[in-house]
């Protein structure tokens, strides 16, 4: 049989227990799987970009609606057979054309003719009055109708007909759709039921096999009209599609028959129809075999038909009186054309990314993410799969996808209320390329393809990587979708195309500049709103308001736009340290764009031909270059943690390379133990160390990155000095001279350490003169050891809160814990903080770290506000770096 | 209507009689309800038909087609062995790349040399006391070590052998399962599996593991086409066989039965003779109770030892991975990492983790399963391919070592199979076949260049080239001090020619006085082993000792003290 539409049907029918029962179990096993994922999404400490994760948000929620809906639906399958009437009714099969070919039309006039179990009357509705179609009519001793004017398209012509016509039923057939001979045997017979006003049967396409937009095109109708349509029955709410149906006249004249306003002139209908009490009913059999679009641009057309009607309909279904479930349905199908939207947000999150480098989610790690995104995801696809008998493939998957514009501009027309206009669906594939009709979804190829490119240009990170997958992911979907449309059709379509007198040929332009322009917007916004976002927004996670905006006052008040720390306090003058705890925000704030901008700075302005960084920076040069441990030591593990989180190999080797200076330079060698010295001057014996330079997580980080077991050596001699120092309790001191170390059996380490006044002398101590006291520098033991992951080195801050908590925020002490002076500085009360944190007092940690943010206000210096930002980023976030729990 | 589009055009008595025309169609609408009624299912096949007229694969219910008729069907001479002739050249091919770039003894397997070298009776003494896997591979290393001794390539020579006869397999399963295409795929791709490669070169058995598993399957597609005897016996003796490699190879084994049951249900239900089946899977299950009924024992001790030992049953202290292998815990990525080393091999924790980076490809994949048809054949593969890795995945929440590639090997053959349909028999024309093919093909290669030429493969410790090292330095009186512990056997192996002994039992005993001391270390990444080797380094640290020089190899360090 050469006319597809006279072949074998392949139609699954399943029964409507296993259906039901095999989507219900699928929509309860989904339904937890969502909550699962939607709990952890929307759980909080999530959110990167606050702009990208509420498009994803929003996105992600769209489709859950519509995937609720689905299951809902098809877990109400209704498997209508075919109920045959009990007497002879009139009935008349109204079959509207325009410029249809004969061919197209003749199978369909035929099988109308042919139809039996009813007395049948066949009208032929010319709109396009043909002398052919009348010889057609005429041919087959059919009725054919026209009128003087198209008004209304093919509402108006199916009104036409209603008024010429009198029989209590109407069938109503699509010039392409040939229907069985048994079609009202089946359909009739419902329609006894005197609340029924149409019956609605499935509009298949017959023509499958002629080509992958065909196929694809069918693969969607089979879905819809499989477990979508009788599920709708299910739910009482399946709608009139325009073609396989019968309705019952006095319905249709009850609600003055078909809206000419709108270019789906069925959905309107059968909203005023159930709105009206009326019923419907939907036979799941195949009784009609139609053509589906067999080129893009006939595919195109159709969808922008439907999604232009169904996307106005919306403010009639909201206005509407009908029943709840029936509306929800209204509303499910008819906001189905805004997928697209949700689409383009999910394609330009990738390009985001990789070029600004706004994230929506961070702090999450890909195996969070994937763990509670992949259950969901693999079950929201199997339900699909299984609820359509593997009927629905992934070229219509593709197809769908590949319209996203077309949703997108439906959107916007809609919003804009502009007119729409009914355009006939080509019945004939053309053989000729469409590139016009997948230009938008190129242009999104081109976008996503150069972001992936630029992506890996820049880094080959595990993070870069990850969203050029995306990229790729989501380019490869939509060029399976166009690039059919870029080929020529290998054969001639299975119906030819005839020549038309007066219909334009086939143009090959691309879109429109306003259209193009409207495309190109609506892909760049989303990008531009990333940039805006990352640049003046939250962008990381764990970090609380608090955090964000003190470390974007660091970098406001003190960072120069060329990555300079300036302290602007004390003389404009740069140092090592200023530069690594920028470093250190950066990360936190997952800017690598500061991030680098600072690192560029230090490298090449501090760093020594050792890896060391020079101490001093002021009036345009390096003033000293001998390297100061702490900033080291900070600048490496910023590096490290860069090149984890930005996914840059070249950092994580500069941070390596640092370290490994830091372990040859700035550690001495005491009794075969490493210990961390002030800098390289400090190795002389005895070696002067300043205990605030001791950084547990520092070490972690490094020995993460580079296995060196001398990290482990100074996180035990480390602790050893501090425990060795606050032993008692007494506050630590600035500085500190180690007199021996002591390794035990079991490994653990003692040391022995003395408080000194000054490092240039280590022989004074706490009986001289200048005492030895706990200042600004010594503050920072509390916090870097608070932040510990080893519960050893947080007891070191957590036996100092007793000290602290009588006097916090000073900024010098006795090592007894006495304020010396009456100065206040925010720094100590981050200590205080940190101790707090330690001794499991978290209120007063906020508090703490609260009245350390308000002194710092009150006297604002470059050191405070370093620590106030850093302080909350290392004691109320894993910005750098969570501990395992 | 059944003349070609356009026809009718020309067709003047069909164009100009409508009547005709009318009854024509109407003729072809009724044409179609004597077809099968909607909904149109296509009745499940217990196995995918016979990909070639052969007679010896037609299912037993079949008449058997005339024998002329199978002789102008046969294709013959060059034709018929061509295939063979490839399978020929991809174990040529398959041999080369084994032998060369082996890589050094690991400490499993000199574990499993140092039993070999004992007596039968001792080696399964130690076995039951010390070990966790059943002893097939141990007897057959036990005599390769007899007759061929203890040489690198000697100790190997098993596995390789395994994983050569696994190219021919391969393609017998391939072939028979689906095409001939796709069983030379299949065979090209076990020529140049990393993992396969890996395992072919590691004197332990997992290159046995998933021979036996690939031939087991051949046989069950056999034993349900064709039912004789001798594909029964096949079938029962590489279970059998499984059963003594790997306790694991159960999960398989239970999956195969899984089958077995389903073909007899579909077979019973279509009403098609069910005897003759069920009389080969008892008598299966027979053998299999018969054979294995020594092992059970075997295996309790081994149980009860581990258990006594506080290591857990499959928990192998020598084994040890290192722990910052991404993919070493039950995670995503864990199973995302275990799926690339399957099919890529081991790399680098770093390309690992931009590897598993890829995963919204495997997205991709899911879409593009969707709407696809699945034989019955594709399933039993997919069962097998992924029924041990989720069995053990649960298994791994329990106890985490057990979620590790080598337990579920035998699903790598498997999963290449899979592969080799996807790419061979998944496009419809051929150069897209062929593209996938080779492209596919390429990235096997570069995996395999990768994992065996790539210094910073976490699975690779270069113990020859560090014992190499100690023995050109070393000179008599010097000491060798390891850690941890279990490196006694590899160093034993590679011995550099001076005295060893473990770190720990010179920490007890008291650090050696003269000579040179050489401290040895692996799998510092663990932090218990790294404080033992830092804590033997803070001792030695003490005068009269004094660090000399250190020397780094992959995944070992020396200090050198004098």
């Amino acid at each position: 049989v050469s006319d597809p539409r006279l072949g074998q049907i392949h139609w699954p029918m399943p029964g409507q227990r296993e259906a039901r029962s095999r989507a219900l179990v699928m929509a309860v096993i989904c339904s937890l799987l969502a909550v699962w994922y939607l709990s952890w999404l929307l759980g909080g400490a999530h959110v990167g970009n606050p702009v990208l994760f509420g498009l994803l948000i929003a996105a992600e929620s769209f489709n859950l609606i519509q995937a609720v809906g689905f299951w809902w639906t098809c877990s109400h399958q209704r498997m209508r057979r075919g109920r045959a009437p009990a007497g002879t009714d009139a009935v008349d099969v109204l079959i509207p054309v325009y410029d249809e070919p004969v061919d197209v039309v003749e199978p369909t006039v035929a099988g109308a003719a042919a139809m039996h179990g009813a007395d049948v009357r066949v009208w032929l509705l010319d709109d396009g009055r043909r002398p052919e179609m009348a010889s057609l009519a005429s041919r087959y001793r059919v009725g054919y109708l026209t009128r003087e004017n198209n008004v209304g398209a093919k509402a108006g012509n199916l009104n036409n007909a209603l008024t010429m016509t009198s029989p209590p039923f109407v069938a109503v057939l699509d010039c392409d759709h040939v229907p069985r001979p048994e079609f009202l045997e089946r359909t009739l017979g419902h329609l006894e039921d005197f609340g029924v006003a149409f019956v609605q049967t499935p509009q298949y396409y017959a023509n499958g096999d002629s080509g992958p937009i065909a196929a694809a095109a069918a693969a969607q109708q089979n879905l819809f009209f499989g477990p979508i349509a009788r599920g709708k029955d299910g739910l009482d709410a399946i709608f009139c599609c325009g073609t396989n149906v019968v309705f019952r006249r006095s319905a249709l004249e009850e609600i003055g028959g078909f809206s000419e306003d709108s270019v789906t002139e069925d959905f309107e209908l059968s909203v005023r129809l159930h709105e009206t009490g009326w019923r419907s009913v939907y036979v799941s059999e195949v009784l009609a075999c139609g053509l589906g679009p067999e080129d893009m641009a006939s595919y195109v057309s159709q969808q922008q038909r439907w999604a232009r009607g169904c996307l106005g309909a919306i403010p009639l279904i909201l206005r509407s009186k009908l029943p709840w479930r029936a509306r929800l349905q209204y509303l499910l199908s008819a906001t189905y054309f805004l997928t697209g939207i949700t689409l383009l947000i999910y394609m330009s999150l990738p390009v985001i990314r990789i070029v600004t480098g706004g994230q929506p989610l961070a702090a999450a790690t890909a195996d969070q993410f994937l763990l509670h995104f992949a259950p969901y995801y693999v079950g929201a696809l199997a339900t699909v799969a299984l609820a359509g008998y593997g009927t629905y493939t992934y070229e219509a998957f593709a197809l769908a996808a590949g319209s996203f514009w077309i949703h997108v501009q439906a959107a916007f027309n809609s919003l804009l209320r502009r007119p729409a206009r009914f355009v006939v669906t080509p019945k004939h594939g053309t053989i000729a390329r469409q590139p016009r009709a997948v230009a938008p979804a190129l242009l999104a190829v081109a976008v996503l393809i150069g972001a992936a490119a630029y992506g890996l240009s820049q880094s080959h990170g595990a993070a870069t990587l990850n969203n050029v997958a995306f990229a790729s992911l989501h380019a490869t979907v939509l060029l399976t979708a166009a690039i059919p449309a870029l080929r020529l059709r290998p054969s001639a379509p299975l119906l030819p195309d005839p020549p038309r007198p007066g219909r334009p040929a086939p143009t090959r332009r691309w879109p429109k500049p306003v259209a193009a322009s409207m495309l190109a917007a609506a892909v760049l916004v989303p990008v531009a709103l990333g940039v805006l976002g990352s640049k003046g927004l939250a962008s990381h996670p764990t970090l609380s308001e608090q955090a964000h905006s003190a470390a974007e006052s660091f970098f406001e008040d003190y960072v120069r736009p060329d990555g300079r720390v300036d302290r602007t306090d004390q003389g404009d003058d740069t140092v090592s340290e200023g530069q690594a705890y920028a470093m250190l925000l950066a990360v936190a704030l997952d800017d690598r764009t500061r991030f680098d901008r600072v690192w560029r700075w230090t490298r090449e302005n501090l760093q020594r031909g050792d890896g060391l960084l020079s101490y001093h920076w002021a009036n345009g040069r390096v003033d000293s270059a001998t390297p100061a441990t702490d900033a080291d030591l900070d600048a490496a593990r910023a590096l490290v943690l860069a090149g984890k989180r930005f996914g840059s190999e070249e950092y994580t080797s500069a941070g390596e390379r640092i370290g490994r200076a830091v372990l040859d330079h700035e550690t001495a060698d005491v009794e075969g133990l490493p210990v961390l010295v002030a800098g390289p001057w400090a190795r002389s014996v005895p070696p002067v160390v300043n205990p605030s330079y001791f950084s547990p997580r520092a070490y972690a980080d490094l020995a993460s990155a580079d296995p060196d077991s001398r990290w482990d050596d100074l996180a035990g001699t480390s602790r050893a000095i501090a425990v060795s120092l606050t032993s008692g309790p007494s506050l630590p001191p600035d500085w500190a001279r180690v007199d021996s170390l002591a390794s035990s059996g079991d490994g653990r380490v003692s040391a022995s350490a003395t408080a000194i006044a000054h490092p240039d002398n280590p022989a004074t101590t706490s009986a001289s003169a200048a005492s030895p006291a706990s200042g600004l520098d010594a503050v920072r033991l509390a916090i870097r050891s608070a932040e510990s992951c080893v519960p050893a080195d947080r007891r070191v801050p957590a036996d100092l809160w007793p000290l602290y908590r009588r006097h916090p925020g000073d900024a010098t002490y006795s090592l007894s814990g006495e304020p010396v002076g009456h100065l206040k500085h925010a720094s100590s009360y981050v200590a205080a903080a940190a101790a707090a944190k330690a001794a499991d007092q978290n209120d007063a940690m906020r508090r703490l770290l609260d009245r350390a943010a308000e002194a710092n206000s009150a006297h604002p210096t470059y050191y405070g506000a370093a620590w106030v930002a850093l302080g909350r980023v290392m004691l109320t976030s894993s910005a750098l770096g969570g501990c395992p729990s | 209507v059944t003349e070609p589009p356009g026809s009718t055009r020309e067709h003047p008595r069909t164009v100009g009689d409508p009547a005709a025309r009318l009854r024509a169609v109407v003729h072809a609408l009724r044409s179609r309800q004597s077809a099968p009624a909607a909904p149109v299912r296509i009745p499940p096949a217990t196995l995918p038909p016979a990909p070639s007229p052969r007679a010896t694969r037609e299912p037993v219910a079949a008449p058997a087609p005339p024998k002329a008729e199978l002789e102008t069907s046969y294709a013959s001479g060059w034709r018929a062995r061509r295939p063979w002739l490839i399978v020929a050249g991809l174990v040529l091919i398959g041999t080369a790349i084994r032998l060369v770039l082996m890589r050094s003894i690991w400490v499993d397997e000199a574990i499993s040399i140092h039993q070999a070298h004992m007596s039968l009776g001792g080696m399964l003494d130690n076995l039951r006391a010390t070990d966790r896997h059943p002893p097939l591979h141990y007897l057959i290393l036990w005599l390769t070590v007899r007759v061929f001794g203890d040489g690198e390539l000697a100790v190997r020579a098993p596995s390789i052998l395994a994983s050569l006869a696994l190219i021919p397999a391969m393609f017998a399963a391939g072939r028979e399962l689906f095409d001939r295409r796709t069983g030379l795929v299949a065979a090209g791709f076990a020529t140049i599996a990393p993992l396969v490669v890996w395992y072919g070169q590691e004197a332990r058995m997992y290159a046995l593991f998933m021979l036996l598993g690939v031939i087991a399957l051949w046989a069950q597609v056999m034993v349900l086409r064709d039912g004789r005897n001798r594909y029964w016996v096949i079938y029962a003796a590489s279970t059998i066989a499984l059963l003594y490699t790997h306790y694991f190879a159960a999960i398989p084994i239970a999956i195969q039965q899984l089958v077995f049951a389903v073909a007899a249900w579909k077979r019973a239900r279509a009403g098609l003779p069910i005897k003759r089946l069920m009389t080969g899977v008892w008598l299966t299950w027979l053998a299999l109770a018969i054979a294995i009924a020594p092992l059970a024992p075997f295996a309790h001790e081994q149980f009860s030892h581990s258990q006594a030992a506080g290591m857990g049953f499959g928990g192998a202290p020598s084994a040890a991975a290192p722990l910052s292998i991404p993919g070493s815990s039950a995670s995503l990525y864990a199973i995302l990492s275990n799926f690339v080393w399957a099919i890529w091999g081991y790399h680098a924790n770093s390309t690992m983790l931009r590897i598993a980076a890829l995963w919204p490809l495997l997205m991709l994949l899911s879409l593009a399963l969707m709407g696809q048809r699945r034989s019955s054949a594709t399933r039993v593969v997919l069962a097998l391919a992924l029924g041990p890795v989720l069995i053990l995945l649960f298994v791994g929440l329990v106890k985490r070592d057990l979620f590790e590639v080598r337990y579920f090997i035998a699903a790598v053959p498997m999963m290449l199979l899979l592969l080799a349909r996807a790419v061979a028999g998944g496009p419809r024309r051929r150069m897209p076949a062929i593209v996938a093919t080779s492209a596919l093909a390429l990235t096997l290669l570069i995996g395999l260049a990768d994992q065996q030429l790539n210094p910073n493969n976490p699975r690779a410790f270069d113990f020859r080239g560090a014992l190499d090292q100690i023995r050109k330095q070393a000179r008599p009186g010097d000491t060798v001090l390891y850690a941890p512990d279990y490196l006694r056997d590899v160093v034993g192996y590679y011995s550099p020619g001076v005295r060893t002994e473990a770190l720990s039992d010179a920490e007890a005993e008291g650090m050696p006085r003269s000579g040179h001391i050489f401290v040895l270390a692996s799998f510092l990444e663990d932090p218990g082993i790294a404080a033992q080797v830092g804590t033997g380094r803070y001792d030695l640290g003490q005068k009269p000792h004094r660090l000399v020089r250190t020397i780094t190899r992959e995944r070992i360090r020396i200090w050198e003290y004098s």
